[in-house]
This record gives structure tokens, sequence and C-alpha cells, in this order.
């Protein structure tokens, strides 16, 4: 089987700070492969068989080509760098098009395309079901596991409040929930395998998208500007032994505000 | 007319009585300085009074040096920052208050935050912020959080130290508050003993005094007190010395070009192969690792213990199935071929593989790999500290001893017989690069507490005899006096009395450290 898995190289979150005007700290921040996109490239690493390939793709700048690097020391058997400078400044849909595109040049053929849930950078997690729009195949989100059946792959998805199994058809996408808080350490050899695998790289002009198509000028939203929100909460939470008390609080409340 | 300076009752409050050590000492009051005047006067006053003073920093200290014995304790908690950035013919330095954490240097360095900083040398802070890549402070004591006063005044040590040295070999040069509230700014190569006879004048003071005729063993990793010897630098008599001399106020560093690590982890198939493989390691000129750690079997079931029952209680994957003992170290990122081969032929001819191994470059993966190192001594504190309950006389127990590499296999094997011959459960991990590994006891009873205490104190006697130091990177403090006075004699420690007698006449400084009653 073909796996197609989109990555994306992140700032490391645990080293982002504010500073005394709310904008983001970079300096010195190091970039690493997004850890929804590790969780679910691991997740198809895990089902691999012989004879499989897991094939790896990032949008991003050259220096992106580490997050790939770490994707072929866990695992992955090809990578492919979406590099171009007209690819800067694109939003999530300019984004998905770049991606399905690329997947309809290189990756037509693949039984699989996986995405993390969301990329820890952007967290609007709109890319994998605007990805499988642009290429009218299915999508399932959520997707906590994941394995091989006789004619596709049976997934289980969980939304929190309910948990499903269903068939997912070949050639479909899935986006993997979650993150491994364990992290992913690989061996020396693996290291040493995926040092050795080229990383190819695909411009604007191999995927057959027009300049009008991609970056910022293919983008349907733009940033006007940025604000920082404080996090704190005004809401009050009231514990309560006894759920009639916890009423009786709840109705003084209401009553108090009417 | 009220004090100058702030002092508070501490009452029922633990926090000034104890530190991570788990000793649980006494006294009054804390004293809570902002400022160098605020320091030096409550010094000028206490010693007029000849009350004695504590002083204590972050607390992170295993050995009780901080722990009052009495008095007041001095916390110099509010004298915290970075103030400064020079350069002179060595290098980069950084000039930074007593309490400034290693953390926080550390963040300041990673993002050239110089805003703020005064330049100590004209442009220096401009140029460091221009340079291609960051600096950094190499010395890593383990803990962080540690502050970089009580650093120097123990003279830290930890992994690292296995290539760039103890903290003493980082300092450029230190303020010290002496007892009576004079100062002296100390620096490197600008005052040294004639022979044994140290001269020096601070303020109005002027003092002239023998050092102690013993010579410190500079040959092993060793904080055993300040590093005595003929013709000395006067810098070396206050680093290490842990507060009995003087309080330090202000420390200069030294600074190194950060530089692009892998970290490893190298799993065997037991101790022995794993300690045969460090000869190797440390024997080859092509590897040169940053620091050499050692996590033998039973530390590494302690984690699968710990993972078993929360598996984010050590958020690193699962442990290898047949890992039965690692290998921890760094290597630079230049001629990794050739690395990768030599590695691959010491782990293949001591039962390992290089499959069988974990490695990374990115800070969160090295994280990872510190938190399995470093997670050993934690769990182990937080169980001793557990019992604390019940018996509130047990304080954490764990070897600090180091030996010349031609020693290294004779003092393991002491290590091994004892505490099998004894019955005691006990884990064994750390610096095994400079010889140096943690042997630490899990303490069931108050009976197993005075047998280990027995046992180390027969460890630290081999150690020494071996031509080591019964104390390579904790320092002495309370907890390790007696082997301060295996090490020198009476003669040494009278001799080391009389320096202390010169310089703080009333003996209110520090009680307790190193010296003892």
């Amino acid at each position: 089987m073909r796996f197609a898995v989109a990555v994306k190289q992140v700032p490391d979150a645990s080293e982002v700070s504010v500073d005394a005007n709310g904008s983001l700290v970079r300096l010195g921040v190091p970039a690493i492969l997004d850890p929804f996109s590790e969780y679910a490239l691991r997740r198809i690493i895990a089902m691999k068989e012989e004879g499989d390939e897991v094939s790896v793709f990032a949008m991003g700048p050259p220096q992106a080509s580490e997050a790939l690097r770490r994707c072929l020391c866990l695992g992955a058997d090809k990578a492919f760098l979406l590099s171009d400078p007209s690819f800067a400044g694109a939003d999530t849909w300019a984004t998905a098009r770049t991606l399905a595109a690329f997947i309809g040049r290189y990756m037509s053929d693949a039984d699989l395309i996986a995405f993390g849930r969301q990329a820890a950078d952007g967290e609007t997690g709109q890319v994998p079901y605007e990805t499988a729009g642009l290429m009218s195949v299915r999508q399932f989100a959520y997707v906590t596991d994941l394995h091989k059946a006789a004619d596709g792959f049976v997934a289980t998805q969980d939304y929190g409040d309910v948990a499903r199994s269903v068939k997912v058809p070949k050639g479909s996408v899935v986006s993997f929930y979650g993150t491994d808080p364990c992290g992913t350490l690989m061996s020396l050899t693996d290291r040493i395998r995926g040092y050795g695998i080229p990383i190819e790289t695909v411009d604007r002009v191999a995927i057959g998208l027009g300049a009008y198509s991609v970056g910022l000028k293919g983008s349907k939203t733009r940033i006007v500007r940025t604000d920082s929100k404080s996090m704190l909460r005004k809401n009050r939470k009231v514990a309560m032994s006894s759920p009639g008390r916890a009423a009786e609080v709840l109705l003084e409340e209401l009553e108090a505000r009417r | 007319m009220s004090e100058m300076f702030q002092r508070q009752r501490i009452g029922q409050s633990r926090k000034y009585l104890t530190d991570e050590s788990k000793m649980t000492g006494r006294a009054d009051n804390v004293l809570l300085p902002s400022t160098e005047q605020e320091l030096r006067e409550i010094l000028r006053v206490y010693s007029s009074k000849g009350t004695p003073v504590t002083v204590a920093a972050m607390r992170t200290g295993v050995s009780g040096g901080s722990v009052p014995m009495g008095g007041d304790v001095l916390s110099l908690e509010r004298m915290t920052g970075v103030v400064g950035v020079g350069r002179d013919e060595r290098g980069y330095f950084l000039r930074a208050l007593p309490c400034t954490t290693l953390d926080e240097m550390d963040r300041i360095l990673r993002r050239r935050d110089f805003s703020g900083l005064s330049d100590v040398t004209e442009g220096a802070a401009d140029a460091l912020r221009s340079e291609p890549g960051t600096y950094f402070y190499p010395v890593d004591p383990t803990e962080t959080g540690g502050s970089i006063g009580g650093n120097v005044a123990t003279n830290a040590s930890g992994p690292r130290t296995y290539r760039y040295g103890p903290t003493r070999d980082w300092v450029r040069r230190i303020r010290v508050v002496l007892a009576d509230g004079t100062f002296t700014d100390v620096v490197r190569g600008e005052t040294r003993a004639e022979g044994r006879r140290m001269s020096f004048s601070a303020g109005r003071n002027y003092f002239s005094f023998d050092i102690p005729g013993y010579d410190f063993n500079g040959r092993v990793k060793n904080s055993a007190g300040p590093m005595i010897s003929e013709g000395m630098d006067l810098l070396d008599l206050f680093i290490g010395s842990e507060g009995i001399f003087g309080v330090i106020s202000e420390v200069d560093v030294y600074l190194t070009p950060r530089r692009p690590l892998l970290s490893v982890i190298l799993f065997f198939p037991d101790d022995a192969s794993a300690l045969e493989a460090v000869k190797d390691i440390r024997s080859d000129d092509i590897l040169n690792p940053e620091f050499l750690e050692f996590m033998d079997g039973r530390s590494l079931d302690l984690i699968r213990s710990v993972k078993s029952r929360d598996p984010l209680s050590v958020p690193i994957p699962d442990l290898p199935a047949g890992a039965d003992s690692a290998l921890f170290f760094d290597l630079s990122m230049d001629d990794m071929d050739g690395k990768m081969a030599k590695l691959g032929e010491i782990a293949g001819r001591h039962g390992s593989a290089l499959s069988e191994s974990w490695c990374g470059h990115e800070e969160r993966d090295q994280e990872r790999m510190r938190k399995l190192r470093h997670s050993i001594p934690s769990v182990i504190f937080e169980y001793v500290a557990s019992l604390k309950g019940g018996m509130p006389k047990i304080h954490k127990l764990g070897s600090d001893m180091s030996v010349p590499d031609e020693a290294a296999d004779e003092m393991m094997a002491f290590y091994k017989e004892r505490l099998e011959q004894e019955g005691l459960e006990y884990c064994m991990f750390g610096h095994i690069g400079n010889n140096h590994p943690h042997v630490e006891i899990i303490l069931k009873s108050m009976d197993e507490f005075e047998r280990a205490r027995s046992v180390y104190e027969e460890f630290a006697r081999k150690a020494i005899e071996l031509g080591g130091s019964p104390s390579a990177e904790h320092g002495i403090g309370k907890i390790k006096t007696s082997y301060f006075r295996m090490l020198y004699g009476d003669d040494g420690l009278s001799e080391m009395r009389r320096v202390k007698a010169v310089l703080d006449p009333k003996g209110i400084l520090c009680p307790g450290n190193i010296l003892g009653d």
C-alpha cells in the first residue's frame, strides 16, 4: 500500500514566549516537526508492512526539510518539500489547494492520505477537510485508531462524547486526533537510515498551479490585525458537595442578575 | 533606630529550614537583603552582635549547606538577575547577582536578550548579540533551578564536568562581602598566595594568614572544600568554601559557543557490558563526548516501575524490553559518519547495537533523555521525603565519591560487594565518565539508614585510599563533615579553622558547614 502523510514544521511551543507587547518571541526558538504531524506519521508507520511505502510531504521554506528529515528517521520512505517563494503567506485554503495539487501530481495512487488534527502553530484544523474537498474524496476526522481491512481501512473516530467504528475507503483523507505526550525517540540506526534518503523539492510549476492560486495571492482570507487575548476567565467556579445546595446558589445568582 | 534591611520571623514555615538534602535545621528569622548595601549592613550588625547567619539562595543543595543550625537565615533570593555582559582575552562573560538561576542565565543567552544589561566592557553586549551562534554557560550541575552564587560557593559540578571541568574553571571574578560587612572584588590571577602565605585587603582591613598545609586533590572530580595549594589564587579560597569565609554578592562567569549536539542513550544487556564500553568510549579520540552518564539495571527498573503506575510521571517512551543498563552521552555533530562507525564497533563489542539506542538532536528529544536520567534521583528524593513523617531523622543518602580511572573497577566492585553483604537495596547512576557514579540506597527503616551511613563511611574511606574524593560534586555541607576530616585529618581541619578565625573571627558565617561543630 502507498501512504501519504502531510506534515508541517512549527516553532517549538514549549520554547515560545510572549514579550511585553504581546508579540511572539521567535528569536532562538527552535523549529520542530509538528507534534500532531508526528503522531499521524507514527500511526501510519505502525501499520506499515513489508512492501508498503510511506511518503511524507511538507509545504514550507527550505529549512522545513529538517522536519522531513525527522520523518525519514522515524520510518518514512520518501520525502517531498513543497517550497516556492510564491507559497508564502498561504491561508488554509491556499495551503489545501497546494497540497491537493501536489497529491494529484505525485501521489494520485495513494491508498490513504493522513494528516494530524491541526498544526500546533495555527490550530485551525481546516486543512485536512479542505484538501479532501478539493480532491473530492472522503474525509475522516478525530481518528484515534486505524487498521487495514480487505477493501480499505477501518477507523475509530472519537468525538469525545461518542466514538464510532467506520469503514474508510481507499484514497480517503484521515486526520488523527491527539499527540503523544511521551514523544518519540529514534534509534541511531533509524537516524543513519533517515539521513541517507534524499528529499525531493517540488515548486509551484511542478504541481501545475498558477501564481494566483497559491500563497498570499491565492488566499481567501487576510490577516488585518492580531490581538493578544487574556486567557483569564471571568466566570466563577462554585464547588458544592450537595447538588441541592449548588442549585440554590445558582438560583440566587440568577435572581440577583435579573 | 530601625534596621535598614528586612527581617521576618520564620515561625512554623519550614521553607528556610531545609534544602534538597531533606535535612531540617532551626533558625529564628530570615533576612532578605535586596541590595549589596543591605547585605553589608546585615553582616555588619550581625558581626557586632555575634549572631550566626546561614546563607541560602535557591536551597537546591543536597549536603545541607543552607540548612541553619541556629541564628538566622540570610536568604539572597531578592538579589537576582543578570546585570552585565563583558569580554576579556579569554572570551565573553556574564555578570550576575548571586541568586540568579542557571535557567535564567540560559534563557537570556538563548534569546540574546541583553536589553537593560550593562556593558562591563565596552560593546560586549552588541558583540555577543552579533555572534553567528549563541553562547552558553557550560557547567551543568543537573539542577538548573540552582543559583549561580550557590554553584560558586559549592564549586558545583555535573555531567558536563567531564568535558568542561567544574564551576571553578568558569569563574572570572566574584565580589565577596566578608563577615564584618566589608567587601572585596576577587579577580582570577590578581591575588595569589606567596608559597602558603595569603595576603589581601578588603576595605580598610588587611588580612594575612597561612593557608592549610594540605594539597587539594585536583586529579579527580572534587568538591571537598576550597582548592588549597601552594601559590593558590585567592579566588579559589572562596570558591567551594560554602559561605564560611564570606558571602558572594556578584559573580562573573565565562561563556562558550553552543555547538549542535546529538544526545544518545545506548542500551546494554547488563551493567558489566556498559561499564566496559565506558572505557572504550572514554579512550576514543573521535567520539570525545560532552559527558558520559551511567544508569544501571536497577535504575531502569525503578523508572519502569514508576511509569507502570503513571505513564506520564516520566514523559519518555517505554524503555526497550532488553535494556538492563544504559550509557547516556552527547556527541558534537561533526564527522557523524566516523562517530557512528566507531560507536557501532564499541556497541557490538559489548553486547549492544546501534539499533538498541535512543538519539535526538532536537531540544525536546534531548530534554526527554535528560528527564530519564534526572528522574532517577528525583524519584528517590520524593520517596525519602515521604518517609520523613514516620522517621523525621531520615534524610537522603547518596554516594558522591570519585576515583582516578585506574581505580574505577576496584571501587565499583567494592560498592557492589558491600551493598550486597549488607542486603541493602540500591541503584547506581551518574557521572561514570569521571568515575563518579551515585549509589543511592532505597531506605526502608531507620535501621537501614544507620547501616547505610556506616557503609557510606567505608565508601568514603575506600575512595580516599584509592586516590579519590569522598565529595566529588555535592560539597561537604553539614552532612559530610566527617568525610572532610577523613580526607585532610585533624591537622587539615585545624588549619582551615585558623583561616576561618582570621576572616570571620566571631564565627558567624554558615556555622557547621565544612568544619562541623
